[in-house]
């Protein structure tokens, strides 16, 4: 499922499909806030963005993604970096999951 | 005997005008120091001593950090720019050095032929205060309008960038905006008006966020190969020796293109974009409100954009 937003920018919401299914309190009504909130975000990278090259092939991430960390990295030091990290400070929501995550190697 | 003596002066006329003009050459960017003033410094961290440091091809060098100092050296012609170089190559046996970028096509005994400015010794390039060395250093000797920074070398991610044989992940990207951060005091308008991240893995939101303050533009690339970044900064180097008057913006477009000038998109994979920081913040609290908008866990969100 890709839904084609701003001038030809998509956001691929694929990968979200069997998580919102698998998730009981997921409403439909809540797919919209998800489209427009994904949209505001692709029309502030645009924003930010200033000019771009590269390959066809290449395209994929309009020159930006952001990390993803596995529980692996959570249940060690790299968590607390990352949870240190500047955009935490913006993205309380990421900051809360990343310290709030259980930790088993924490303090190793 | 006329032909003779007709001969005989032409052949001085000759030799003193290609050797008075190469005299010139050299002097004017190897010996006399450069525009008390000038438009443009350049400033590139080339971190070599590391696995990947290593070119396809017959080329200058087999290390992609000399190749990229080397092409600066053998394009470098403009008294209103000044170079300052912090290169570090296995070849080196570790050693780091900083070198005033001179003017020099001809092929060198050593690594350079520049001079040697500061040798920082058996030192990691990921460490950040070997970065710090360099930017005090360098800055210190430049009065220049306009800044660019290269970091140039191996990149992963915010876990680090520009590691080495010592030190494998190199600096945290907090610790690199640190780094560039304390230099502020340097640089007119408080930060660099380009930072080009010449390294892998560095094209993502929580880079291009932490350095929001540390310049006005940052060029960087989301994928995971090794580009020919000395073919690339030759380009766009080339470009501002023949028109050292140009604005920040200028030279940005310049170093894009170089990117297209440099690759072939029909066999390399990347894609390289140049970023206004000064809305990054923007990024980050729409990024925030997505977040929060999925109701999922934030390592599960997967964007895309195209």
């Amino acid at each position: 499922m890709q839904s084609e937003l701003h001038n030809g920018i998509n956001v691929d919401i694929q990968e979200y499909a069997d998580l919102i299914e698998e998730s009981p309190s997921f409403q439909d009504e809540q797919y919209a806030a998800l489209v427009t909130s994904a949209q505001n975000l692709v029309s502030a990278a645009r924003s930010a963005r200033v000019t771009s090259y590269g390959s066809e092939e290449g395209n994929g991430h309009m020159g930006l993604c952001f990390y993803f960390p596995t529980q692996t990295d959570l249940d060690s030091t790299i968590g607390d970096a990352y949870a240190d990290l500047g955009l935490s400070q913006a993205s309380p929501i990421w900051a809360n999951y990343v310290n709030s995550s259980t930790r088993t190697t924490n303090n190793d | 005997m006329n032909l003779v003596l007709a001969t005989t002066i032409l052949l001085f006329l000759t030799i003193t005008i290609l050797f008075g003009c190469s005299e010139d050459r050299v002097t004017r960017t190897g010996i006399e120091p450069e525009a008390d003033n000038q438009t443009w410094g350049v400033l590139i961290y080339a971190a070599g001593n590391y696995e990947g440091d290593q070119l396809s091809g017959p080329s200058m060098s087999s290390s992609r950090a000399v190749a990229t100092v080397r092409v600066m050296e053998t394009e470098l012609n403009s008294p209103q720019t000044m170079t300052q170089a912090c290169l570090a190559t296995p070849a080196a046996q570790g050693e780091v050095g900083i070198y005033d970028v001179e003017f020099s096509p001809r092929q060198p005994v050593g690594l350079l032929n520049s001079e040697l400015v500061a040798n920082l010794g058996s030192v990691s390039t990921g460490d950040p205060q070997t970065l710090r060395m360099f930017l005090e250093t360098s800055l210190s000797q430049m009065h220049a309008d306009h800044y660019v920074l290269c970091l140039a070398g191996d990149g992963h991610g915010w876990q680090g960038m520009m590691g080495d044989y010592n030190n494998e992940l190199g600096m945290l990207i907090d610790k690199l905006r640190e780094e560039i951060e304390s230099v502020s005091y340097l640089l007119p308008g408080g930060k660099f008006d380009i930072l080009a991240l010449y390294a892998r893995n560095m094209g993502t939101i929580e880079n291009v966020y932490e350095l929001r303050n540390t310049a006005d533009l940052v060029l960087t690339s989301t994928f995971n190969v090794e580009q020919p970044h000395h073919k690339i900064i030759a380009e766009w180097y080339r470009d501002l020796q023949s028109q050292p008057e140009l604005n920040r913006d200028e030279l940005a477009a310049y170093m894009i293109d170089a990117e297209r000038l440099a690759q072939d998109t029909s066999e390399a994979v990347f894609f390289t974009t140049l970023w206004n920081t000064n809305t990054m913040n923007d990024v980050a609290a729409a990024f925030d409100t997505h977040s929060a908008q999925t109701g999922l866990r934030p390592a599960q969100l997967r964007l895309r954009l195209c």
